[in-house]
């Protein structure tokens, strides 16, 4: 369990260390953003439902995107010889792969909920 | 102790090791060397538990690699032939991340992590991103990884590979000093290198081992054969071949003519020195010897002789 919380740690700091997290987080918030806005003043209520139609549909390009690279980008680089030679199980390399982008996308989850202040903080008659 | 038992690897229809066996005990460095694509790596990479072997077994005091191998891959430290990094990182944090994994307590750290900077000379990029080091930085970056755990056994696939001469020199003095008390094995294609570097020479090719001992003891092979060159005027080349009759011992390998004098080759073993006898020929033909000099062959020439016997048997 240790171990793949080192290796969650040195992916999340790798994902953090390249312009790829900025550049999903960016592009993440913008669809959803626009998405989410484009009819949300239409209908003149204080309603999240369209963002949660959205987001699961903008993660199906987003999750494979991050996830496809894990274990692929360790044998473009080589690097894949070096992890399967330190004493370490496959599982807690793998583990520790999934919970780091698990943890990515959260982070991007994060971002939405600013639309979720904005309803808070402007709307009325909040169910 | 570590034993390899009639290992083989196939990949496909390519025979890449076939069959080898041999024993590697501490406190020596062993040499493995060979052409490239001679089955070198693929061994290494069995013996650090990177891929399995299609037979045969390695076995540390006795214990299969196969069956225990993260608990082996904890007294090793293995550089990779291609050396490869995560080049996002700083080599601080990647020499951090490779401890952590090797369980080194964080308060040792900074002791470990001390000391493999100095020794592979890495004090000026210990901070920088991994990816804007230098190939000779880099060389050193996977040789600090492969070290910073204090590994019983070190497994070097091409260390030297990228260093400038002088880091050459350092780097070989490194690691005949951890050879004192560690098992070092390091493989290579250059000769020079295997020569000043290791105390026993594993040759190997086509992935079958060829020779095995040390240096000095490939050079004392009874067929190890020493070349003569001479110069020598008004000599016949029916006289020159006819030299075989008198002297037996001798063997012709060229014979060429210049503008005044005939440049000959020859060889013989190295316990059975003809030199006085192909002298008194001389003299009995009335050539005029103008230079006469032995040549002892070397590890480079052995090692050519192997690897094209080898050929020649096909």
């Amino acid at each position: 369990m240790n171990n793949s919380l080192i290796i969650f740690k040195r992916e999340l700091k790798s994902f953090f260390d390249s312009p790829m997290a900025y550049v999903f987080l960016v592009v993440f918030a913008l669809l959803n953003g626009w998405f989410f806005t484009t009819t949300f003043f239409l209908y003149g209520q204080s309603d999240l439902r369209t963002l949660f139609n959205i987001v699961p549909l903008v993660y199906l390009f987003f999750i494979p995107g991050i996830t496809m690279g894990l274990i692929s980008r360790e044998k473009g680089m080589g690097t894949i010889e070096i992890i399967s030679t330190l004493p370490i199980e496959d599982r807690d390399i793998v583990i520790g792969k999934y919970l780091s982008a698990v943890a990515l996308i959260s982070i991007a989850l994060l971002s939405t909920s600013l639309h979720f202040v904005t309803l808070m903080s402007f709307g009325n008659s909040i169910d | 102790m570590i034993r390899v038992e009639n290992l083989s690897k196939n990949y496909g229809t390519v025979k890449a090791v076939r069959s080898i066996s041999f024993d590697l005990t501490g406190g020596q460095v062993v040499g493995f060397l060979g052409a490239n694509g001679a089955g070198k790596s693929t061994t290494l990479k069995i013996m650090t538990g990177y891929i399995s072997p299609s037979s045969g077994n390695v076995f540390y005091n006795d214990r299969s690699i196969q069956e225990n191998t993260s608990e082996i891959q904890r007294d090793i430290g293995y550089l990779p032939e291609l050396n490869p990094l995560y080049s996002e990182m700083r080599v601080h944090d990647y020499l951090k991340f490779i401890s952590e994994i090797r369980g080194i307590p964080s308060e040792n750290f900074k002791s470990s992590f001390q000391k493999v900077v100095e020794e592979c000379a890495l004090n000026a990029v210990a901070h920088r991103t991994i990816g804007n080091c230098s190939k000779g930085y880099k060389q050193r970056i996977g040789l600090a990884a492969a070290m910073i755990h204090d590994p019983k056994i070190l497994i070097l696939d091409e260390p030297v590979t990228g260093l400038d001469p002088n880091q050459i020199v350092e780097i070989r003095q490194l690691i005949r000093k951890l050879g004192k008390e560690k098992i070092v094995l390091m493989s290579s294609h250059i000769l020079q290198e295997i020569q000043a570097t290791v105390d026993r020479i594993i040759i190997i090719n086509e992935g079958s081992i060829v020779a095995d001992g040390s240096s000095d003891s490939l050079l004392s092979d009874s067929n190890a054969k020493t070349e003569l060159n001479m110069d020598v005027e008004n000599a016949e080349e029916n006289d020159i071949r006819d030299m075989k009759a008198t002297i037996p011992s001798v063997e012709i390998n060229s014979i060429s003519k210049e503008k005044s004098f005939t440049k000959i080759s020859i060889k013989y073993p190295k316990n059975n020195d003809p030199r006085a006898d192909i002298f008194k020929y001389a003299v009995e033909k009335e050539w005029t010897i103008l230079e006469m000099v032995a040549t002892k062959q070397n590890l480079e020439d052995i090692f050519r002789n192997l690897t094209n016997t080898s050929e020649n048997n096909k």
